[in-house]
């Protein structure tokens, strides 16, 4: 049997996109106590609003979107379904006084009081209950709609209308009985006790009265001990109450006690048994049917198919049901004001979800089956805007009702006539996507492009996916992630292939390489992390709360990072903002917080704005892997180290900009110190930073001094013409750099430098035994390049220790301009394998005396004596041997000596005419002294 | 990490970059950092004084952040050179290799925290101890147009400023306020 998973996010089903707006209020005062402006309202409303989009139950319609536009309006998308109460009222389909409605009835009303304890369990109060806001789904299933809204504008601070219907307002709202902050559930119970009144009544109530005479009506019942029974006396409809069933008339009584105290929250009337205790069982009874109906409807697969992808997705409401009336209570404490903690945990079931293909070709009924993020994601690709839409509608263009309102509301005093009356309330348009130009784009997508059949790990998708993909997937990558089919297709795989994880990863390394579809990225960079365990529970077990000295440092520097960015500048954005570095801080005893870490931790909280446990997790990841020791307190020979190492890899790949940099004193420590210890977040709007990491993620901390020389060759004429001051100038603001060919010239960097060039002292110590993915499974593919698999060692290479890579001493590197490669990394490069027609890959200069070279010396190496080599000017003396030399220029030049410090003397000589690519043997020519590598050099 | 710091000034002040000015107008060239804690607004300074412009977001500095300036003092070109450091404590370490060789410093406090205050202190120890003796120090409290948050006084601050011999203004990166002045006059007097 196959079930949508609690974690799975909603098909889209029959639903569709609605779209409501509202202003957001001004703020009166326009600075702050430190001289700033304020945060203007709408963003602190879409800050807050983000949390909304990662609830998810049967009965609450799923926001998709919440937009900020022009004139602080904000646009809110989300699930929508065209029938509602207020529309079943009007068919007249109750039909009054019957079991049958009774059950129908309380059916209602229990999806209604599941959703609301849902909500309650997550801190917020709907506050927004009315007929139309109470959806129907094509199976008569309760979706409540707009029930964010109360919640998104702090209780309705963040604007200047009421929220919801006076009519359903508890009498408590009305007395203003009720004190700010306070959570005030028990409304809600009253709205839907007047919801059950009305659906019993098959009719709308009071909709002949004006707002004053509802609002006198609805403080009347404060004497009343039987609202209920007050309401049907006026209504005429006593008997009414006989032929309802016990449940019904006890759930409505409850609903509608007078005395806020005295009525109970959603989740108690859920469990109250005198309600719900004949009913559930009817309807488990009900249920179990229809869970044969499904069973039966599976093995006929075939029938139709999209009436079973839309059953088995709503299949787990029937079944939730049930469990839901003994929820855990542990967690409502802190779901109050901590979010998130049922979702963050990432997934690790492999679960084979319904890929069979059904025989429909039909593929417009297939988007049925996608998500409804993800439909709209596509629809916006297919150049959806939602903006446009609003004004395409008409709807933009209309001065804003809620502009004209006063401040508040002062309810005694409106009787003024019903127009009046109507514009006190907020605009309940609601403007639908129209989904069919996504759907056109969609149409050649054949049906089983929808259910990819992965079969691991051979699954090589893109030659299965047709041509289109494959030449799309060497466009450039703006291009890409614009393009509606190819992300479809990358949508579609790695949804699948993430559902599997951990047993994808090396699937979903191998398709990182290629790029990483938007969509999916904050999913598929916790996979690359490796992130795993109860990732919710580690966090929320940190305290993040007790004051600590770094907590002034990290209050000042949240406000000036990346705050260009709506969410990261809102006050929830904040909020988040600290906890997470505090949790990090707390959890790090021996790290500190340096400067700069606030922007590393950006990155990942954008991606993961519902998920702060992931945020955090992420960070925590990355920081080993990608900056291990950076953040110790004394971390200065970490950071020298990496900045020595930078120095070589700019002196192995461009020697004239080193010789320039050089001569005027420029040096990498005036500069850089931000570019790593940030790992550049501190220098690239968060959009760069994307596609920067989407690589480095899949390499190790050595790719970032590749990216660090590829900004330096983007700058390269800028700096050759420069002198120290315009050089400086040029870094303390970061001119506009191309991302994409920096991410381009960086993994080209990588790839042509020997892995033992990059190698450093203080390199996390997992790297150096790396086994990790990055080494099986072909980091970047090609193979002239370094990177590639792992090969089986030489026969003839001396197995001692002296080839493996091995860090020098700070010191030592300091004062080395060129780099050193280790015997292994030389001996790959000699490649003795090579056929006599190969070119080889490098050229080895020889600079012992004749005599030693004579003895033995590496075949095909030339021999150019340090003493010797060099005219009074320090410039090469003429001969034969150089002439080899410069016919080899391009190639790797490997300096080999004995252990002095001629070949690094010889090296950096030789660097200062130019001549790039330049590497030391390490330990000198006496490593291969045991092997039978060395010969005698045939005199020519 | 400052092993090196002379090859930069050096190669800084050489002639070679220097703009051909004018052959009646003099040419001067100053090296001058700004120190103190962080986020008392040492970047938003430069800032207004360099670009004339003040970002109520401007990014917290890492290492150091370098700028320049050119002035007209009478008939004297005066370059200003200008490096920004970095505010928070764990820095320090770096700060020696941007004042040494500085010609003149501002040390900022923010007239809204007395920390700030009591940091920008310690600087100007740090400075009378290690920087060249002759070196000119000016002492801003920034934040000025927050007089309504007041925590360190004026004339308090004023009287530190004159019993070390400091120039002594209260600056606002925000509205301008003594910010060009600040600059200039430490220009007069060197
Ligand atoms: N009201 C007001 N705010 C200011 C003023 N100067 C700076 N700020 C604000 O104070 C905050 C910190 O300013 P920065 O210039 O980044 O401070 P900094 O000293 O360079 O800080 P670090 O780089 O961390 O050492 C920013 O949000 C500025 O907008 C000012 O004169 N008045
Ligand atoms: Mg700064």
């Amino acid at each position: 049997m196959k079930m949508a998973l609690p974690w799975e996010d909603r098909r889209l089903g029959s639903a569709q996109f609605g779209v409501v707006f509202f202003t957001s209020s001004q703020r009166q005062e326009t600075c702050g106590t430190n001289g700033l402006p304020l945060t203007p309202n709408s963003i602190r409303i879409l800050g807050k609003s983000q949390y909304l989009k990662s609830l998810n139950h049967p009965n609450l319609v799923q926001y998709v979107d919440v937009i900020r536009a022009k004139h602080e309006r904000i646009v809110v998308v989300s699930e929508f379904h065209s029938n509602n109460l207020r529309k079943l009222i009007k068919s007249g389909q109750i039909e009054l006084g019957t079991i049958n409605a009774s059950s129908e009835i309380l059916k209602i009303g229990r999806q209604i009081l599941s959703g609301l304890e849902y909500l309650n369990k997550h801190g917020i109060t709907n506050r927004n209950l009315q007929l139309e806001n109470i959806m129907l789904d094509e199976e008569g299933n309760v979706k409540m709609f707009n029930y964010g809204l109360y919640y998104m504008t702090n209780c309705g601070k963040f604007i200047t209308f009421p929220i919801g219907s006076p009519k359903y307002f508890a009498p408590e709202i009305l007395h203003h009985n009720t004190k700010k902050g306070q959570l005030m559930h028990y409304c809600d119970t009253w709205s839907l006790g007047l919801i059950l009144v009305e659906l019993v009544l098959g009719k709308e109530l009071w909709v002949d009265l004006k707002l004053s005479e509802i609002i006198i009506k609805i403080k009347g019942f404060r004497g009343s001990s039987n609202v209920f029974k007050s309401i049907l006396e006026e209504e005429g409809q006593l008997d009414i109450v006989q032929k309802l069933s016990p449940g019904v008339r006890t759930l409505i009584e409850k609903c509608l006690i007078v005395d806020p105290v005295a009525r109970p929250w959603p989740k108690q009337l859920l469990k109250d048994m005198r309600i719900f205790s004949q009913d559930v069982q009817v309807d488990s009874c009900k249920a179990e049917c229809d869970l044969q109906d499904e069973i039966q409807l599976d093995s006929n697969v075939a029938m139709d198919s999209h009436a079973h992808i839309f059953r088995s997705l709503t299949l787990p409401f029937t079944t939730n049901f049930s469990q839901s009336c003994s929820v855990d209570e542990s967690h409502d404490n802190q779901q109050v004001n901590g979010d998130d903690q049922n979702r963050s945990n990432l997934q690790y079931f492999s679960i084979e979800k319904s890929a069979e293909m059904p025989l429909s070709t039909d593929t417009s009924d297939l988007l049925k089956g996608r998500s409804l993020k993800e439909v709209y994601y596509l629809w916006q690709l297919a150049g959806g805007d939602v903006i446009a839409e609003l004004k395409r509608q008409g709807l933009t263009r209309k001065k804003p009702a809620v502009l004209s309102l006063p401040n508040s509301m002062t309810l005694e005093g409106e009787s003024s006539g019903k127009s009046k009356e109507r514009g006190l309330l907020l605009d309940q348009t609601v403007i639908i996507l129209p989904l069919n130009e996504l759907r056109k784009r969609l149409n050649d997508i054949p049906a089983e492009d929808y259910y990819p059949l992965l079969e691991f790990p051979q699954y090589h998708p893109r030659s299965e996916n047709g041509i289109f993909v494959e030449e799309t997937s060497t466009l450039p990558l703006i291009i890409r992630e614009k393009d509606i089919e190819y992300q479809f297709h990358r949508i579609v795989l790695f949804d699948r292939l993430l559902g599997s994880y951990p047993f994808t990863k090396s699937v979903i390394y191998k398709e990182a390489i290629l790029d990483i579809p938007p969509f999916f990225r904050a999913n598929i960079w916790s996979c690359l992390l490796g992130i795993d365990g109860d990732v919710a529970h580690n966090y929320y077990s940190i305290d993040k709360e007790t004051p600590t000295s770094t907590d002034r440092q990290i209050e000042v520097d949240i406000p000036r990072c990346h705050q260009y960015d709506e969410l990261l500048s809102s006050p929830t954005g904040h909020q988040k903002f600290k906890r997470v570095l505090k949790a990090w801080v707390v959890s790090n005893k021996e790290y500190v917080y340096w400067q700069g870490l606030d922007s590393l931790c950006a990155p990942f909280l954008y991606l993961n704005f519902n998920n702060e446990a992931m945020a955090y997790s992420c960070l925590s990841a990355f920081i080993p892997k990608y900056l291990y020791n950076f953040f110790l307190k004394d971390n200065s020979v970490i950071i020298q180290e990496f900045l020595a190492k930078f120095s070589q890899l700019i002196a192995f790949h461009d020697p004239q900009l080193t010789n320039h940099l050089d001569s005027i004193g420029f040096i990498p420590e005036l500069y850089a110190i931000p570019w790593f210890l940030t790992m550049f977040s501190h220098v690239f709007p968060l959009h760069k930073i994307f596609h920067l990491w989407d690589k480095l993620l899949l390499s190790d901390s050595s790719f970032s001094l590749c990216i660090g020389l590829s900004i330096l060759f983007q700058l390269r004429e800028s700096l050759l013409n420069s002198g120290f001051n315009e050089c400086i100038l040029l870094f303390s603001d970061m001119p506009e750099i191309n991302i994409e060919r920096c991410v381009k010239d960086s993994v080209e960097v990588y790839c042509n430098t020997p892995r033992s060039a990059l190698c450093r002292k203080f390199d996390p110590p997992c790297t150096t035994q790396c086994s990790d993915l990055g080494r099986q499974v072909t980091l970047y593919d090609s193979d002239t390049h370094f990177r590639t698999t792992d090969k089986p060692p030489l026969k003839s290479s001396p197995s001692t220790d002296a080839l493996k890579t091995e860090a020098i001493s700070l010191a030592d590197l300091k004062c080395e301009k060129c780099t050193r490669i280790s015997g292994e990394d030389f001996l790959e490069l000699l490649d003795l394998t090579r056929s006599k027609f190969q070119q080889p890959k490098m050229i080895v200069i020889d600079v012992r005396n004749h005599e030693d070279y004579n003895r033995g010396a590496i075949p095909g190496s030339i021999n150019m004596p340090f003493v010797t080599a060099f005219a009074q000017d320090d410039s090469l003396i003429s001969c034969s041997e150089l002439s080899i030399l410069n016919a080899n220029i391009g190639k790797i030049i490997v300096v080999v000596g004995n252990r002095g410090d001629s070949a690094v003397k010889f090296a950096e000589k030789i660097l200062r005419l130019d001549y790039p690519k330049i590497c030391v043997l390490h330990r000198g020519i006496d490593i291969f002294r045991s092997s039978d590598i060395l010969v005698v050099p045939t005199t020519v | 990490m400052a092993n090196r710091q002379s090859g930069g000034s050096n190669t800084a002040g050489g002639g070679a970059q220097r703009p051909n000015g004018a052959p009646q107008n003099k040419i001067c060239q100053f090296k001058l950092v700004l120190l103190g804690e962080s986020a008392v607004g040492k970047s938003s300074l430069v800032l207004r004084f360099v670009k004339g412009q003040f970002h109520e977001y401007q990014e917290s500095t890492i290492g150091a952040a370098f700028l320049t300036q050119t002035v007209m003092l009478d008939d004297t070109t005066v370059k200003f050179e200008i490096w920004d450091t970095a505010g928070q404590e764990r820095y320090h370490s770096l700060a020696p290799m941007y004042y040494r060789g500085a010609q003149a410093a501002i040390v900022v406090y923010d007239i809204t925290n007395q920390e700030t205050f009591a940091r920008a202190k310690t600087w100007v120890k740090e400075l009378q101890r290690q920087a060249s003796p002759n070196i000119v120090i000016a002492l801003a409290g920034n934040k000025s147009d927050l007089s309504a948050k007041r925590m360190v006084d004026h004339d308090e601050a004023y009287a530190y400023a004159d019993e070390n011999g400091l120039l002594f203004m209260e600056t606002s990166a925000k509205t301008a306020m003594n910010v060009t002045d600040i600059f200039l006059a430490i220009g007069m007097f060197l």
